[in-house]
């Protein structure tokens, strides 16, 4: 946990300096109220101020709580997870969103979780379905198309 | 009495078997509107509208109304039994409504979320007949400096949100600020931090945070392990609330309640800041606080009585004054202007059969949602039976679907995979998410309040206490900054004085 | 924000009655000989996606929807017109999303002021040049409101009040840089007076401000100020056309123009191609747009909600849009929230 909180408190920090950097050219005060910059300046400071009192307590913290991430390949099952679902952003303007999810679906169930195929089958065909049904033909939301027209 | 005899005729046009008919239309489809992600009732009301237009006024009105309070009874299915919320509105019943339904209690807290919506909203039509003159120039009294003291109070109770340390919920709080300034400043037209995209000109929306934030960072928690199929049986006997549970949930219905109608009546606040207010306020007054976050009842009854009690609060300035409290009554006035009716302060008079026809439906709608969601709690909650794997697919996809559809655009869903991984990190990081969402929701409002109060006071602070409801605000969040302040230095002297009593007992002497 | 509008004019202009006759004949001559030509040759196929960049409920929203339910209804075209709501962006990423559509045959964009100020504010390049004019044909007026209480009765009282203090007559409105801050700036040009304009979260929330007694005076159209006149809550002070309406409830309204103040301002809208749409399309646009002008249900439609339906075809909308472009441009300038350098 020690590092974890080192970590968020650097990011923090990070975030926060990208926030007083990228709003320091903008009016602080205009007229009678506070300009643009204002509400991003104190955010900033505060954020920095967070940012070092957890940077403090987690150096001064001597405890041995482990951290909570998982294990090797719960890691792996989450990055596999995490890439799956880039991909179908990805894929969603060339395939379409029908196609692009039922790739997903099947990446999902066969893929990581190794499902059984018939029931992953099935699922994909409900999934879809429900896309389909309610998204696409009664609310008419112009899903991306692929080459297949759906 | 003449409120009673508008609302007898009122009553008359609402069973009228069409009318009837179209609200039970209306509310079902709220019902499934308001249960898909992403998309929610303004969205929904707006996508049905063009159904309305060979309508009779009253039956469009009616129809299209019942989408919008439907809408928040559907919200809950979603955020209760998968953590999406399914409208912005229903962003706090995710947090304790979904820890419920892990301890394999989904079926109480659909339950009592139905029944305080529909206490709530009976309520708030009840004030609707009788209070609407006064309770639509009470609103106008409401203006910046009392919307910059409201969401002060909201944000200054964020410290107590966490579950864990202050530190870190105040960590959570700025995360969320920082989200909240991205986007064209609505004062003064300058962009900030949107690093030359288009796509943050109007700022992050809210529904890729809330979808990503808890939807897509609990499956990416509960996908750490590889789903054994095991999931949470519960008997449908075991999933009705008991005397316990209606004992608790009672009085947070009512607060729920009346807060709701409150913020709903303003009109720049809607259900989601009722939602949030509720329950933070809930968390005040509980006797058991340290439950919230971790699957309290009573945190579910108040957010989901509040966001129905302020959609139907919202109806007030909607039909007194002619102005839009939320994002759904605009839909319901552009309806209203479509078919030909002028909304204004005249309508009430104008329009008298019109008007209670969609009053007296709205105590029908709210009967029929009551009818629809209670006795089938357990059967929506029987959705966990199926195994998580396979659940998840269709979560992630119809979510995804979803967050398409706020924008048609694929940037949203790009950014809700990426608010996923940031509430991913943080539940890691121990880091509460419940502020990030107070905070993205109550910032915007806070900075712009802030401003507009200045530039009308021409730069006087004095405004946010010269009017007399600000001068109470204004009391309030001191007194809120300083209770725990108080308690705490109270506590640590008592802690002394039996310090020092049992170092006295114990010297020897 | 809900944006009603405007009166519709009972007597459109001879000129242009002549031309919607002529219009008509020529279509009708066109179907006799050839009922199908048409169709053939100049429609596109499958369904017609209209863009527009606000949420739904929007004037605009609804305005397009309106359209398009009388469009497909009357047969006038017979593709499915969809509505699609691609907000963000003030309207850029509805824009985009037409603008790279190239030659697309199956996409409009609605036109409306954002897709002429957001470029201007933002700094970014113009689009109304870019995108291929089809036709704008809804325009609405606006109006000056006080509130019922206030002292002021026209708008020689409202400027003599501000000239005595800068920056002591507050305005309500909408965002920075929206309709409602135009106004205000021009009111602040011709009156030579500093306003103290407040942007509040959009129209509603305005509106609110104004009704609460927050502030002097703001800007409304017709179909929301008419409403709160006859409640008892607001006074036209003026109407900011170039000539007075006549309709019978804005009639007795006097322009800004006739009081001495040159506060000339108004909203239309239209629609747009993408860049590159061939001349049929364009063409198979104008007529549809000409016989929906010309539908009394639409014209009674607009009529309501004091708004008017008078076309400008494809043949004259590209200096038009220009004209209102340099227009805004101008202004914006004055008002210092223009990124873009001076017209070219």
């Amino acid at each position: 946990m020690r590092l974890t909180n080192i970590i968020a408190a650097l990011v923090l920090l990070g975030l926060s300096a990208t926030v007083l950097l990228g709003t320091w050219q903008l009016p602080y005060w205009a007229d009678f109220a506070p300009g643009s910059s204002f509400t991003a300046f104190w955010v900033g400071i505060i954020g920095i101020v967070l940012a070092l009192s957890l940077l403090v307590t987690a150096v001064m913290d001597d405890s041995t709580e482990p951290h909570s991430f998982p294990d090797r390949s719960g890691i792996l099952r989450i990055v596999a997870l995490t890439a799956g679902l880039w991909l179908l952003v990805l894929l969603i303007p060339p395939l379409g969103f029908v196609t692009a999810s039922i790739l997903f679906c099947l990446f999902l169930l066969l893929g990581i979780e190794r499902r059984p195929i018939v029931p992953s089958l099935f699922t994909t065909v409900i999934v879809v379905g429900v896309v389909y049904g309610v998204f696409i033909a009664w609310l008419g939301i112009a899903l991306p198309t692929g080459p297949l027209g759906i | 009495m003449d409120a009673l005899a508008s609302l007898a005729n009122g009553f008359a046009i609402a069973m009228t078997p069409t009318n009837l008919l179209f609200v039970l239309i209306g509310v079902t489809l709220g019902q499934l509107i308001g249960a898909l992600p992403g998309i929610g009732p303004s969205a929904g009301m707006a996508l049905l509208l063009p159904v309305t237009f060979g309508l009779d006024p009253v039956t469009a009105l009616v129809m299209l109304s019942g989408i919008m309070y439907g809408g928040m009874y559907g919200g809950t299915l979603t955020s209760v039994l998968v953590n999406v919320p399914g409208e912005a509105a229903s962003v706090m019943t995710a947090i304790d409504g979904n820890q419920l339904a892990k301890q394999g209690r989904a079926g109480q807290a659909l339950a009592v979320a139905a029944i305080g919506s529909f206490l709530a909203g009976i309520g708030s039509v009840t004030a609707l007949v009788f209070l609407t003159p006064a309770l639509s120039s009470f609103a106008l009294n409401f203006s910046a400096p009392e919307y910059f003291l409201l969401a002060l109070l909201g944000i200054t109770a964020t410290a107590s949100l966490g579950t864990g340390s202050a530190l870190k919920a105040m960590i959570g709080a700025t995360l969320g600020l920082m989200i909240a300034l991205i986007g064209t400043d609505p004062i003064q037209g300058t962009s900030r931090l949107t690093f030359g995209s288009l796509d943050l000109l109007e700022g992050i929306d809210f529904l890729p945070v809330a979808i990503g934030v808890f939807g897509i960072a609990e499956i990416l928690v509960s996908m750490e392990q590889t789903q054994s199929g095991q999931v949470v049986r519960t008997r449908l006997k075991d999933m009705w609330l008991t005397g316990k549970d209606w004992a608790e949930c009672r009085m947070a219905i009512v607060r729920g309640g009346f807060i709701g109608l409150l913020i709903g009546l303003m009109p720049g606040a809607g259900p989601t800041v009722a939602a949030l207010l509720a329950y933070v306020v809930e968390k005040k007054a509980s006797r058991h606080p340290e439950k919230f976050g971790h699957g309290a009842l009573d945190g579910v009854a108040a957010s989901e009585s509040a966001n129905n009690s302020a959609a139907h609060g919202a109806m007030i300035p909607m039909l007194a004054l002619g102005i839009p409290g939320s994002a759904s009554t605009a839909v319901l006035l552009a309806a209203l202007v479509l078919l030909g009716i002028r909304p204004g302060p005249m309508l009430l008079t104008e329009q008298a059969d019109l008007v209670w026809g969609l009053i007296a439906s709205m105590f029908i709608g709210n009967v029929i949602l009551l009818i629809m969601n209670l006795p089938l709690a357990p059967l929506f909650a029987s959705v966990l039976r199926i195994p998580y794997s396979y659940l998840v697919a269709g979560i992630l996809i119809v979510s995804l679907v979803g967050a398409y559809a706020i924008s048609l655009s694929l940037f949203n869903v790009g950014l809700t995979l990426v608010f996923g991984m940031v509430g991913y990190l943080m539940i890691r990081a121990d880091i509460p998410r419940a502020p990030l969402v107070l905070a993205v929701v109550l910032a915007p409002m806070m900075e712009s309040a802030l401003r507009q109060s200045l530039m009308l006071s021409e730069g006087s602070g004095v405004i946010f206490v010269q009017r007399p409801l600000s001068a109470v605000l204004a009391l309030l969040v001191i007194g809120s900054l300083c209770l725990p302040l108080l308690s705490f230095l109270l506590a640590r002297r008592a802690a002394r004085r039996a310090g020092v009593a049992e170092a006295l007992s114990h010297s020897p002497d | 924000m809900i944006q009603t509008n405007t009166e519709m004019r009972s007597s459109v202009p001879l000129h242009l009655r002549l031309k919607h006759t002529a219009i008509a004949f020529a279509l009708g001559a066109a179907c006799l000989a050839a009922p199908t030509a048409l169709q053939a040759q100049g429609a596109p196929t499958g369904p017609i996606e209209i863009t527009t960049g606000t949420s739904p409920g929007g004037t605009p929203d609804v305005l397009m929807r309106r359209a398009a339910k009388i469009l497909n209804e009357q047969k006038i075209i017979t593709n499915p017109l969809v509505v699609q709501n691609r907000t963000g962006g003030s309207w850029m990423v509805a824009a985009n999303f037409v603008m790279g559509k190239q030659g697309d045959r199956n996409v409009v964009l609605c036109i409306a002021q954002p897709i002429l100020t957001t470029p201007i504010t933002q700094g970014l390049p113009t689009l109304y040049d870019k995108l291929t004019p089809i036709s704008m044909f809804i325009q609405g007026d606006l109006v000056l409101v006080v509130p019922e209480s206030s002292p002021i009765k026209d708008m020689k009282q409202l400027v003599e009040l501000a000239a005595k203090r800068e920056r002591s007559v507050k305005v309500a409105g909408a965002q920075s840089g929206s309709t409602d801050h135009m106004v205000s700036g021009l009111v602040e040009k011709a009156g030579n007076v500093k306003l103290n304009y407040v942007p509040f979260d959009g129209g509603g929330a305005a509106q609110a401000a104004f009704l609460g007694g927050n502030v002097d005076f703001m800007t409304l159209t017709p179909g929301e100020a008419l409403p709160l006149v006859k409640g008892g809550k607001a006074r036209i002070i003026a109407i900011l056309a170039s000539e007075r309406r006549t309709a019978p409830e804005l009639k007795d309204i006097p322009t800004a123009k006739e009081q001495g103040y040159d506060v000339v301002w108004g909203q239309a809208w239209g629609l747009a191609g993408p860049p590159g749409l061939d001349a049929e399309t364009v063409k198979f646009w104008d007529e549809a747009i000409a016989k929906l002008v010309a539908n009394p249900e639409w014209q009674a439609s607009l009529k309501e909600n004091f708004l008017r339906s008078q076309m400008i075809p494809a043949a004259e909308v590209k200096p038009y849009m220009q004209k209102l472009h340099d227009e805004h441009l101008a202004l914006l300038r004055d008002l210092g929230l223009a990124k873009q350098p001076a017209v070219q």
